[in-house]
């Protein structure tokens, strides 16, 4: 085993932390749960005998909305004053689950005397909240909606709403900041505004889609894409077009950057669904200094929500430590066909992402010359992906089952791997320092 | 005689009569009598004609605020939040065509002037606060864009700090008071120079800027051939926007030089109204994509500069299209080496073409040449490209026309609406842009958002909860 932690300087521990308000995202999209419920079955691992123990285990929607109860329920004990929003993201569309609406249900009909009543109000109303949800759905699909259910989830709604929620409870930049002298507070990394009692918050994104997600697929059903891009009128079609898109969420991270609040990421769809990682949302976790962790499919989802993600961020280096984050991906989308991209083409004027070299911007209309275009095709051209680097090198000894999972799935789903360009230093996902 | 008419839409008409106090005898005592006509906009319009806005006693922001009958600052935030909502309905919603690549010189002047007291403690003081703010803010909204400082005093000018676009640089040399005390007299000549010559290898495809703030009354050039006026036609040719916020009043040669250059030129008239001059350079400077023939007078007079520079700019734009990667960001793994220093460090970028790895960017990538760039640096100005349009207000009527519509709560933050049938009309807040429903309806998605929510999306979110489902 390993030697035993030096004995930590508990003097410099927080001795209070404020309280915290901790909102969910929780994608029920029919569709990814129905993968989730049955997945391929993993690839082996021989060489890790204590990970290949380990069997699959399907996740269905019940199943897991009861594991993600203990965790709201760990979460609302381990300090008075700690609260819980839930939202669900289903196709298309947000809603908030939870708290009700005060003029809704004052609470469950018969409070049960052996229940902390907040647990069992939380309980109650998270329960119904997702049956009204799935109601819903199953009307749609009973109207004939079924184009609307091979939406993805609508997560930048959820994290809008989300946002907007954080600001009422939380106003950082709003009107009263105007009051405030502003040769007063020239100091911008002076933690402004955060009082003992001030809730601290932060978002977690429980993801169950498969794929890039968010963006990407949206517009693909979308006709009024061609039909804006050949009338040249993709200003308009475009705005309305890019819903739930790579901008929204992009508008999303920058508004929590400045709201401070740390967008957390849980990913569902183990490697063996999913060969690509959300990485818009992984990119959302790394700007926002958020978790981002992709389970591997083979249980345990209790223990990495409550090891991963139950410390408030304001613990979350120290006493505790963040699990080491992989490589993120950078990569961006065009505008014109919503790709994503590895290299490509930028107008010089308004910055607008294209795939493809073209005579006049979409968005600016400013022109470019045209006999530069064969160059630029040519620079573009012969661009192989870099494979994502294998950052994880094998730790020395097979104890942290977390960690080699994560290894072994990247090696499985990345196979030509450039390790020597990775390096030590990506210790176990829990350790005091 | 108001001296800001000739600038920033918006501006001329809420810095004359929000803040200066038209009260002779300023100070506590003055308080209650300007809160029993608080809320009256506009009052400021019969000031006293012989007294100037600059003549006025400094007010600091909270002065103005004033506190209602119950004690609440409510009405006071109110109508503050009006403010804004009335100077966003100012920004046209037609498409505009940002220079989002900035190269600006922060020309600072550091005369004896800058010693006045006028601004508490002084000026130099004052100035240098906003400084850091703004240049922090700058860098947020301008991610790829990049500053230099120059300062003149003594009748020279010096390059504090070169063209960069690190902000923490700019910050630390700026808080390094000593080296910046002010003393002699200015040079406009010799500024303009410095700037001329410190962006003179950039290309003009990028928008070229200066924001001069000038504290001195006059400028004291050196003698001999090239006088002030050659400089000025040298920065007309070069493209070199130059905005110029005045201290004391208007002075012809500043309007003249921001007039040419198609910049902006302002007179502070107090602490507040150069914050907001000097936060109005922060967005990249605009042009309209087809400029409005004739949109009446008053739009006329505010768009002035945009058509301006439209015109001077040309008919077609120029513009290039740019081959940028996005790279991988390692994680602080282990140590390798970097193209770019040849050093052993951890973390760095690989360039999505070559994989050669880079310590920073955005950047050349050192092997293959590619631009590489991180999406989120782009992404921060896509705002501009996808605004978010304003809601509209919702009066008693037409919430009671859709009843069966839109839920009551906000589709924002889910906060409950206030009941329509309890809300007095005669009651109802006259104040412009302001919901006497508390609601504001999203044209596009038909969903309705509170007063909170509509400030937050438009002013950080920049997404509509509603659209983006
Ligand atoms: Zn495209
Ligand atoms: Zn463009
Ligand atoms: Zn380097
Ligand atoms: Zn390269
Ligand atoms: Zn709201
Ligand atoms: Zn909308």
């Amino acid at each position: 085993m390993a030697p035993p932690p030096p004995a930590p300087d508990l003097s410099s521990y927080p001795k209070t932390t404020p309280p915290s308000v901790l909102l969910v995202i929780i994608d029920i999209h029919p569709l990814s749960w129905s993968l989730l419920a049955s997945p391929p079955p993993l690839p082996s691992v021989p060489d890790q005998p204590a990970i290949d123990k380990a069997h699959a285990s399907p996740m269905t929607l019940p199943d897991f909305v009861t594991i993600l109860m203990v965790f709201l329920n760990a979460h609302l004990a381990s300090r008075w004053g700690n609260e819980v929003v839930v939202y669900g993201a289903s196709a298309g569309r947000a809603k908030l689950l939870y708290p009700p609406p005060s003029n809704a249900v004052a609470g469950p009909s018969k409070p049960r005397p052996n229940t902390y009543l907040p647990f069992q109000l939380l309980d109650s109303r998270i329960e119904q909240g997702l049956k009204e949800m799935a109601a819903e759905e199953q009307d749609r699909l009973a109207n004939g909606d079924v184009n609307s259910l091979n939406q993805p989830p609508a997560m930048v709604s959820a994290l809008t709403k989300a946002l907007c929620f954080i600001n009422r409870i939380n106003p950082h930049t709003s009107a009263s900041a105007a009051l405030v002298d502003p040769t007063a507070a020239p100091d911008p990394s002076a933690p402004s505004s955060t009082g003992p009692d001030r809730p601290e918050t932060r978002i977690l994104v429980i993801n169950a889609t498969p794929g890039e997600n968010v963006s990407t697929s949206s517009s693909s059903l979308d006709p009024s894409q061609t039909n804006g891009e050949v009338d040249g009128n993709v200003q308009k079609a475009s705005g309305g077009q890019m819903r739930g898109g790579y901008v929204g969420l992009m508008n999303c991270v920058f508004a929590a950057q400045k709201a401070k609040v740390p967008i957390d990421v849980l990913s569902l769809p183990p490697p063996s669904i999913d060969a690509s990682p959300p990485i818009f949302l992984q990119q959302a976790a790394h700007l926002t200094e958020g978790i981002y962790w992709q389970w591997n499919g083979r249980g345990g989802l209790l223990q990495y929500l409550h090891a991963l993600y139950l410390p408030p961020p304001s613990l979350r280096h120290h006493p505790f430590a963040v699990p080491p984050q992989d490589a993120v991906g950078f990569r961006a989308v065009c505008f014109c066909h919503h790709k994503t991209l590895d290299v490509g083409f930028v107008c010089s004027v308004c910055l607008s992402i294209f795939c493809e070299p073209r005579p006049v911007c979409l968005m600016c209309k400013t022109r470019f010359p045209i006999k530069s275009i064969p160059t630029l095709k040519s620079l573009a051209s012969y661009i192989e992906p870099i494979p994502v680097p294998d950052t994880v090198p094998p730790p020395p000894i097979p104890k942290n089952s977390k960690s080699q999972n994560n290894e072994n799935n990247k090696k499985d789903r990345n196979k030509s791997v450039v390790n020597g360009n990775s390096g030590g230093g990506r210790g176990e996902p829990i350790e005091i320092d | 005689m108001p001296l800001d008419l000739n600038y920033a839409p918006g501006a001329a008409d809420e810095a004359d009569d929000d803040f200066i106090d038209d009260d002779d005898l300023p100070g506590p005592s003055s308080r209650g009598k300007k809160g029993g006509a608080s809320g009256g906009k506009g009052g400021g319009k019969g000031k006293d004609p012989g007294r100037h806005a600059w003549e006025a006693e400094y007010k600091k922001s909270w002065d103005i605020v004033q506190e209602d009958e119950k004690g609440s600052l409510e009405s006071a935030v109110e109508s503050l939040l009006a403010r804004g909502r009335r100077k966003r309905a100012l920004m046209a919603d037609t498409p505009l065509r940002r220079s989002i690549i900035r190269h600006m010189f922060i020309i600072l002047d550091l005369s004896d002037s800058m010693m006045d007291k006028d601004y508490r403690p002084t000026r130099f003081e004052v100035i240098l606060g906003y400084l850091r703010t703004y240049v922090v803010e700058w860098f947020d909204q301008n991610p790829l864009g990049q500053i230099g400082i120059i300062i003149m005093r003594d009748r020279l000018s010096e390059v504090l700090v070169p063209m960069g676009g690190n902000p923490q640089e700019i910050l630390s040399v700026l808080s390094d008071k000593r080296k910046l005390e002010p003393s002699g007299e200015p040079s406009l000549q010799n500024g303009l120079m410095m700037a001329k010559g410190g962006m003179s290898h950039l290309p003009t495809t990028s928008s070229l800027e200066t924001l001069i703030i000038f504290s001195s009354i006059s400028t004291a050039d050196p003698d001999g051939p090239v006088t002030i006026h050659n400089v000025l036609q040298e920065m007309v040719d070069s493209k070199i926007r130059t905005n110029i916020l005045s201290l004391s009043g208007e002075i012809k040669i500043c309007k003249q030089i921001s007039e040419r250059t198609n910049g902006k030129f302002g007179v502070a008239l107090d602490q507040d109204h150069l914050k907001d001059l000097m936060w109005d350079t922060i967005p990249p400077p605009a042009t309209t994509i087809a400029p409005p023939i004739t949109v009446g007078v008053r739009n006329a007079l505010a768009g002035a500069g945009a058509g301006q520079r439209g015109g001077a700019v040309g008919k077609a734009p120029a513009g290039d299209l740019m081959v940028m990667g996005f790279p991988i960001q390692l994680p602080l793994g282990g140590e390798t080496l970097c193209a770019c220093h040849g050093l052993l460090k951890k973390g760095g970028y690989l360039c999505p073409r070559c994989g050669s790895k880079l310590c920073d960017v955005p950047t050349d990538c050192e092997v293959c040449g590619l631009m590489v760039v991180s999406s989120p640096h782009l992404a921060r100005s896509f705002w501009f490209l996808f605004p978010v349009a304003n809601y509209r207000v919702l009066a008693i009527e037409d919430v009671m026309d859709s009843i069966n519509g839109n839920g009551d709560t906000c589709f924002g933050c889910d906060v409950e609406f206030p009941d329509v049938s309890t809300i007095e009309e005669g009651v109802a807040q006259v104040e412009d842009g302001v919901s006497p429903t508390g609601r504001y309806r999203c044209a596009k998605c038909r969903n309705d958002f509170c007063a909170d929510c509509d400030l937050y999306i438009h002013d950080t979110l920049h997404t509509c909860p509603g659209c983006s489902q």
